[in-house]
């Protein structure tokens, strides 16, 4: 009974939480939450409620079974772990995380040592950086080295498969989350001619000119995605309200 | 009078924390006289000798897990006849029963008239049945073939060491519990003489660990692989006539897993400080070292990526990996991968296996970023030379680092999460930039060093335990 109570009481928490930060991210112009993210977060909630209430015992099976998770959240929840004041459980968290660090890095080597015979793998190379990249594994400073290598590989896979959708948005997401505005904006035309059909390349436009600070053209993409009468992914669905309406009032 | 020291994947064949402490023991007790009685996987992999035992070492004796391999079953479907008092340990053992009786079990079972060989017993009517019995009562749902080749794989090199004759001494010394216990405890029994066992690391943790991990034990299979060596460190503690750790924590859960307190005490390493100057300048050289076997567990891989981080603030650091690559080859050369994904080339030098005292003094600032350690003795010798750590919070380096409540002297270095460049990397850069702060952390590590950790105190303190069983 205290479980469920506690667990009802939760998602209420859940779901202003979530509110919460659409409406922060929606302010700063950010992606907001998706579906997927919000999935995560409970599911992190949960690995940190075990994190904060549970015997060290339980912790140690937590975090052996979190290799079943999706990396982003097995990553919040070992990171959670290694701060714990049980030694056994920093130390099996700070194991995982090393290990999960060793299995993207071995997975990416071995890749590269093969796509150099098999252009074809670098696709699945574009992937393991992606996820690598993404999985809160590392820090900045490292980051930043292989980001740059995710970033040539997208360039060498956007000519070797210009009709390759995925690698185009990722090339244009990566531009801009590198704050290369000048190159994202020469590609961006290429790709939206390219795939006339998609909204994505138009998202991410909004949000390059946002972060450049030219609140109006992103008003004004958001009403070309609706003049084209894209069906825009729930995700996204309320970032394109807001700059349809009280957005249109940024300066 | 005559200790064996009893080893398990160490001295003197691989260089190590263990290995060292081995060679520092004996050489310092020229009075006593040693045997060394050394476990090894086999014949074919054995490694060449890393360490020339002092002169008051008289024997070395190599056992091999794999000596089953040269063992073929003469008799197949033996029938074994042992009492009900018989059965009921060996089963118990083989269940790994907590109220097993250890002394008639390993008896029985390094009995080879009674059971046969290890390859006849495990293909006796006897361990068939307790095959079938087990595979019934709670593993019926796995398939019965892996639960053979599990259990059977499991058992063969136990039973195949139990069974190996070794040499007679005064009191048996292992330096772990698993395999170099048992055969302590084997040897107690077999010849009525004590046995003190010092544990390092705790094994039965650091095997879980390998087998949660391990890729080659069937997931079905880890809980039994797990149960296994547990039982195995169990055994061992309800025997030992002495318990030794290196630190309270250690102590701790050994008394968890069943070590009677009254068995158990705390002896932690010591170092001669007289080997290591201690740092009477500095200057304004920033040189980070690292002393290590560029292993996994030593997670050098974090220890890299703090550096990237360390160099994009100060350009002029340079990073010294000193030790030996050669243990696992695999992870040195992705160690080298990273070094050069990150454009670190120029700045990270890997020394290989050399004196650390000829580098001591180039250094500026020790990291130590395992993912486990217990006390470790690069660590007491980095602070003997008055070099300040940064370290992860493993082992008893919180303990090395900041002291021991009540202590008097200051923090020896900072203490870090494992796994975390960016802390790693902070802390570092806080000791380079604040000289004042390196040179007083530098001069409380080696204040620390001799007044706690020296090592008169303990090669006395070892003295005074073979002492106490008139050795």
């Amino acid at each position: 009974m205290h479980w469920n109570r506690r667990r009802a009481s939760e998602s209420e928490q859940l779901r202003e939480y979530q509110k919460y930060i659409e409406a922060l991210q929606l302010a700063q112009g950010l992606r907001p939450l998706s579906a997927g993210d919000v999935q995560t977060d409970i599911n992190t909630l949960t690995g940190q409620d075990v994190m904060h209430l549970t015997s060290p015992t339980r912790k140690k099976d937590f975090i052996i079974g979190s290799k079943e998770q999706d990396l982003p959240h097995q990553v919040a929840v070992l990171s959670k772990a290694l701060r714990d004041s049980d030694p056994e459980v920093r130390h099996y968290a700070a194991a995982m995380m090393a290990a999960l660090s060793d299995g993207c890095e071995k997975e990416i080597q071995g890749l590269k040592e093969k796509a150099v015979r098999d252009p074809e793998l670098l696709l699945p190379l574009i992937d393991a950086y992606d996820r690598y990249i993404h999985s809160g594994l590392m820090a900045l400073a490292v980051r930043r080295e292989f980001a740059k290598e995710y970033l040539s590989l997208l360039w060498e896979g956007k000519k070797l498969w210009p009709q390759n959708y995925e690698v185009a948005l990722k090339l244009l997401n990566t531009l801009v989350e590198q704050a290369k505005y000048d190159e994202a904006r020469q590609i961006l035309p290429e790709i939206a001619t390219s795939f006339p059909l998609q909204p994505f390349p138009l998202l991410v436009q909004m949000r390059l000119e946002f972060l450049q600070g030219n609140f109006k053209q992103v008003a004004e993409v958001a009403s070309n995605i609706r003049e084209a009468g894209w069906s825009v992914p729930t995700d996204y669905q309320p970032m394109v309200e807001y700059w349809l309406g009280e957005g249109k009032t940024w300066k | 009078m005559e200790v064996a020291l009893i080893l398990e994947g160490s001295y003197p064949y691989t260089t190590g924390g263990l290995s060292s402490w081995t060679q520092q023991l004996m050489t310092h007790l020229p009075e006593k006289k040693f045997k060394i009685i050394s476990i090894m996987p086999s014949r074919s992999t054995l490694p060449s000798l890393k360490y020339r035992p002092p002169s008051n070492v008289t024997e070395l004796t190599t056992l091999f897990l794999e000596d089953f391999m040269l063992l073929s079953p003469t008799k197949r479907g033996r029938s074994i006849r042992l009492s009900t008092q018989e059965r009921l340990a060996v089963e118990g053992f083989l269940t790994f029963g907590s109220d097993t009786n250890w002394e008639l079990a390993v008896t029985t079972l390094a009995n080879i008239a009674k059971v046969g060989t290890s390859v006849e017993f495990l293909k006796s009517d006897f361990f068939w049945e307790y095959l079938l019995r087990t595979y019934s009562d709670g593993h019926a749902t796995k398939d019965f073939n892996r639960h053979f080749w599990s259990l059977v794989s499991m058992y063969v090199p136990l039973l195949t060491l139990i069974q190996q004759q070794g040499p007679r001494a005064d009191a048996y010394h292992a330096l772990s519990t698993g395999y170099a216990g048992l055969m302590g405890l084997v040897y107690k029994f077999k010849y009525s003489k004590p046995l003190i066992l010092t544990e390092h690391g705790i094994y039965a943790r650091e095997r879980e660990e390998e087998i949660i991990n391990a890729s080659w034990v069937a997931p079905d299979f880890k809980k039994i692989w797990i149960s296994y060596f547990y039982a195995m460190s169990t055994g061992v503690y309800k025997s030992a006539d002495m318990i030794i750790s290196l630190f309270n924590r250690n102590r701790d859960i050994q008394l968890e897993l069943g070590a009677p307190a009254s068995q158990t005490r705390v002896i932690p390493n010591g170092v001669d400080t007289t080997r290591f100057a201690e740092r009477s300048s500095w200057d304004s050289r920033q040189n980070i070292g690292a002393v290590l076997r560029v292993v996994p567990i030593k997670d050098v891989k974090t220890l890299i990526r703090a550096f990237k981080i360390i160099s994009s603030e100060l350009p002029g650091t340079t990073l010294f990996i000193i030790g030996s690559g050669e243990e696992d080859l695999a992870y040195y050369l992705e160690c080298k991968q990273l070094v050069d994904l990150l454009l670190l080339t120029d700045r990270v030098v890997f020394t290989g296996h050399v004196d650390i005292r000829d580098y001591l003094p180039r250094l500026d600032v020790l990291l130590l970023t395992s993912l486990s350690e217990a006390q470790p003795l690069v660590m007491l010798e980095g602070m003997a030379a008055g070099l300040p750590f940064v370290a992860t919070d493993v082992g008893s380096c919180s303990e090395l680092l900041l002291g021991r409540p009540g202590e008097g002297i200051g923090p020896a270095g900072i203490i870090v999460p494992q796994v975390s460049p960016e802390d790693t990397a902070q802390a570092t850069i806080r000791l380079l930039t604040d000289h004042a702060l390196r040179r007083e952390m530098g001069s409380n590590a080696r204040q620390r060093v001799e007044q706690f950790y020296n090592q008169e105190q303990f090669i006395n303190s070892y003295r005074q335990a073979y002492e106490s069983f008139g050795i």
